[in-house]
């Protein structure tokens, strides 16, 4: 198979899987369609790299990951993440445990995009990773860090969301 | 069934267009290595004839110096090409980031190769000085010259590739923390 050809399997194996990232630091669609065709460029220029150490959807991720760290220069401050209110992994966010969460999902989804637009552009990645459905082993692999790490870093930042949300008109108790 | 072919078109032309870009960059790249492996077999060459003609020396060695130096910029040349254009985005984002902070930092290990190729070519110039111009009389010529460069690479760093150092420093601090 020719570079070519396994582009182009990638590609239509994994088109909504990279869409779906897109769309989670873009929401305009112009700069959504933008970001995926960097991400291509960046599939098709990391592509000779590729050995099969890892799964084919980690090796997406980073790619798609580290593009949205490289994107747009300017305004990577500015990014936002997108939030869907239908994102079935949004719960995990903010699940816990022994304490069971009232279903108010609008207001509480509106409030959580809000307070995840405020995160740095390290703990979106993270967060959008989390959304993704990835594992914390997963992730590790994703970004490079110990696996231990990403689950201290997560448990932060669910942390900080419990506790910005707290005051308002989601509390989670 | 024709959005799907829309996006079929889409990919073909990014891919052709991907295609075009590597092919492009591979012949520049191709071009400006066959310029100097070309200067090195050539400055070799000047500097048997030199030596043949004049019997002397130091004008041999001169021309090997200058030969020198263009090894070391052919070789530098071909590193940086080559870690440019193979810029992997599917490596871990840590160790993507390392690599880019390394990659837009001012100075770097291979820096002093660079140094080295400085030196033979004063060398070859103070050997092979035109008008027998004494050592300092070059140096005057030669030092500030070659300051002016470097100050103007000082300031291409600066105004294009410092804030990329500093944001791949900034995100792994973020990741590292």
């Amino acid at each position: 198979m020719n570079k070519e050809e396994k582009f182009n399997e990638i590609i239509s194996e994994n088109s909504d899987r990279i869409r779906r990232i897109c769309s989670y630091y873009n929401a305009n669609s112009e700069n959504q369609k933008d970001m995926y065709q960097e991400v291509l460029m960046n599939i098709w220029r990391s592509l000779d790299n590729f050995r099969g150490d890892s799964s084919i959807s980690t090796w997406i991720y980073r790619v798609a990951v580290n593009t949205s760290l490289s994107y747009n220069n300017m305004s990577i401050k500015h990014m936002k993440l997108i939030v869907d209110v239908g994102t079935e992994n949004l719960e995990c966010i903010l699940e816990d445990e022994h304490h069971k969460l009232k279903k108010q999902e609008e207001i509480k989804f509106e409030e959580l995009e809000k307070e995840l637009n405020l995160l740095s552009v390290i703990d979106k990645a993270l967060i959008s990773l989390l959304l993704e459905g990835l594992s914390m082993k997963e992730i590790a692999d994703v970004i490079g860090i110990k696996e231990s790490n990403v689950k201290v870093k997560i448990h932060r930042i669910k942390g900080q969301l419990r506790s910005k949300l707290k005051g308002g008109s989601y509390d989670c108790k | 069934m024709i959005v799907n072919k829309k996006i079929e078109n889409s990919i073909d032309g990014l891919v052709g267009d991907l295609k075009k870009e590597d092919s492009n960059y591979a012949s520049m790249c191709k071009r400006l290595q066959y310029m100097y492996w070309i200067l090195v077999p050539l400055y070799v060459l000047i500097g048997f004839i030199h030596f043949f003609d004049s019997g002397e020396w130091s004008e041999g060695i001169g021309s090997l110096c200058f030969a020198l130096a263009m090894l070391i910029f052919a070789f530098l040349f071909r590193k940086y090409s080559k870690e440019y254009k193979y810029v992997d985005y599917s490596l871990p984002t840590v160790h993507m980031l390392r690599a880019a902070a390394n990659r837009h930092s001012l100075f770097r290990k291979e820096t002093i190769w660079l140094l080295g190729a400085l030196i033979f070519l004063d060398a070859g110039l103070i050997m092979n000085s035109p008008m027998d111009a004494s050592i300092y009389e070059i140096q005057i010529i030669f030092v500030p010259v070659m300051l002016i460069a470097m100050l103007i690479g000082f300031f291409v760093w600066y105004f294009k590739y410092k804030h990329l150092r500093d944001r791949a420093k900034a995100f792994l601090a973020d990741i590292e923390e």
